[in-house]
């Protein structure tokens, strides 16, 4: 039996908030409360990603079971809900209700708790950064508290001969082709395939009256908090060119902007 | 304060960048730690600790990105040390990054002892002498093993050095149109790039993203052609000295950021303005 238990974040769609939500905050959080709560792009592919390994092990005859954990979700109902439908056995929600904006040591702390206590797993999955911090920093913590080893930049995993191959991404856009052993983390970053599938009804008829088991997390203070938020927007009087077609668009911009730019 | 800046061999731009913001923090001259290779940050661990606890090191600065964070964020994990990344601006005891997605900066207070990634584009490099490096060389890590390295299909930094730029966004429709923009781009002597939907998406490669997860660029021409403005895609194209804006909708918040507007179907538009340069003889 391989364990395979991905990490993810529910967050806010920051870029729906009206500008003068980021007004005046001073260490505090925008009004969040009428925008989408959706997954952080990076963890959509970590979740999508643990369930391919979970394939590609299922079709070498392994039995896999898959576990779905995340912290503090908020409102999510409508994202954890379909998650038992497309494989993931166990969803867990931790849940502190502490303010762990900009605090990965603590969110590592908090999750690696949860991963010892159920563990041991053969492969940890974690998007690469999510907002609003998107410092980067969670899935290192989280490996060093759970002494595994981490390859970064995921982009494409397969299992080999009982370790894994991986592709990642490099700096300046190559790639480096690596074997490795399991139990490992993976930084699930810019990944092939990025988007969450999505269940059938019939997976969602299998699935109806789930409910994700919640744990209370009592969470410490966070490392570093900052001192300030500033807005810092740039804001331009933008000149609209007008014209009747593309054409006539196209002539205007060009005589009023490009040529000069281009000389 | 004494300052350690840790590159990757033969990146000297990122040594300039890290070198303008020691010199920001701390009025020593910092040391030049430059590791001989970035494929396994793990390898480099026990190296730098052991030099960072035998020299003192009190702020260790490493270039934002993926083999930077990598490495930083797993040493600060083995001193203990409290780490900030990808930070954009620097004073003796302060420190700030993107907060929310670019909307926000968030400042920090600098502790006594800490690691941080810097955000190379965000420092105009350093003139002067860069202090002496010291080559370090990374322990073996058996446990995995690098068969090969494929280099990049083109110039890395092409996009972030470029003068001018056609930025595409979803509402380009890139996957049905590239070869317009590509012309389009190639008649005004241009990069191609775009927002994270065109990369996530898969029509243009990851290498051309532009924004707070890809490049920040300071063109002296930014055309953003079908992009909504969002602010993660926006502090990527914001310091261009020309930005012009082409969307369909009229209260795009892009239209907010640029110097001219535009509204119009963006393939439409770029068709037209490929037809034009053509007749100008540009190209």
């Amino acid at each position: 039996m391989k364990r395979i238990l991905a990490c993810f974040k529910v967050t806010d769609d920051f870029d729906s908030l009206m500008p003068a939500e980021w007004e005046n905050l001073g260490t505090g959080a925008p009004d969040t409360s009428y925008v989408k709560r959706l997954l952080g792009c990076f963890d959509e592919a970590a979740l999508e990603n643990a369930l391919l390994f979970g394939d590609a092990l299922r079709a070498l005859g392994e039995e896999v079971e898959l576990t779905a954990l995340t912290l503090d979700p908020g409102y999510s109902d409508h994202i954890v809900k379909n998650l038992p439908a497309i494989g993931f056995a166990r969803v867990v929600c931790l849940e502190s209700g502490a303010d762990l904006r900009f605090a990965p040591e603590e969110t590592a702390r908090l999750l690696s708790e949860f991963i010892k206590e159920n563990g041991p797993y053969d492969a940890v999955f974690a998007g690469q950064q999510a907002p609003p911090y998107n410092s980067g920093l969670v899935p290192y913590f989280l490996a060093a508290r759970l002494g595994l080893h981490c390859l970064a930049n995921v982009r494409v995993l397969a299992p080999e001969g009982g370790g894994v191959t991986v592709l990642q991404e490099a700096d300046g856009g190559g790639t480096l082709r690596r074997r490795a052993e399991l139990p490992l983390l993976f930084v699930v970053g810019n990944a092939e395939r990025s988007y969450l599938r999505v269940p059938t009804l019939r997976e969602k008829l299998a699935t109806k009256g789930f409910a994700p088991e919640r744990r209370a997390a009592e969470a410490g203070a966070p490392a570093l908090a900052p001192c300030a938020l500033e807005r810092e927007s740039v804001e331009r009087s933008c000149e609209m060119i007008e014209g009747g077609t593309a054409e006539e668009q196209a002539r205007a911009l060009y005589d009023a902007y490009l040529k000069e730019a281009l000389s | 304060m004494k300052t350690v800046l840790v590159t990757f061999a033969a990146r000297p731009e990122e040594a300039r960048a890290l070198l303008a913001a020691a010199r920001a923090l701390a009025d020593e001259p910092p040391l030049w730690w430059e590791l001989t290779d970035d494929s396994c940050a793990e390898g480099y661990l026990a190296p730098l600790a052991g030099r960072a606890q035998a020299q003192g090191a009190e702020a260790l600065l490493f270039p934002a990105g993926k083999a930077g964070l990598s490495a930083a964020a797993q040493l600060a994990a083995r001193l203990g040390l409290p780490i900030l990344t990808e930070l954009t601006a620097l004073t003796k005891d302060r420190a700030a990054r993107a907060a929310y997605n670019a909307n926000l900066t968030a400042w920090f207070a600098l502790p006594a002892r800490f690691v941080a990634t810097v955000t190379v584009s965000a420092f105009a490099p350093a003139g002067g002498e860069l202090p002496a490096a010291e080559a370090v060389g990374p322990q073996a890590e058996p446990w995995n093993e690098l068969v090969e390295r494929l280099p990049p299909a083109e110039d890395p930094l092409a996009l972030a050095g470029a003068e001018r730029v056609v930025a595409c966004g979803k509402g380009a429709a890139l996957k049905k149109n590239l070869p317009v923009y590509a012309e389009l781009a190639q008649l005004l002597g241009a990069e191609l790039g775009g927002t994270r939907p065109t990369a996530i998406d898969g029509d243009l490669p990851h290498s051309r993203l532009i924004g707070i997860s890809g490049t920040l660029l300071h063109p002296k021409l930014c055309l953003a052609l079908g992009a909504s403005g969002a602010q993660a895609f926006a502090a990527g194209v914001q310091k261009s000295k020309l930005l012009i804006g082409v969307n369909n909708d009229p209260t795009a918040p892009l239209f907010r950021l640029c110097h001219a507007g535009v509204v119009a179907d963006a393939a439409e538009f770029a068709r037209a303005l490929c037809d034009l340069l053509r007749e100008q003889g540009n190209g």
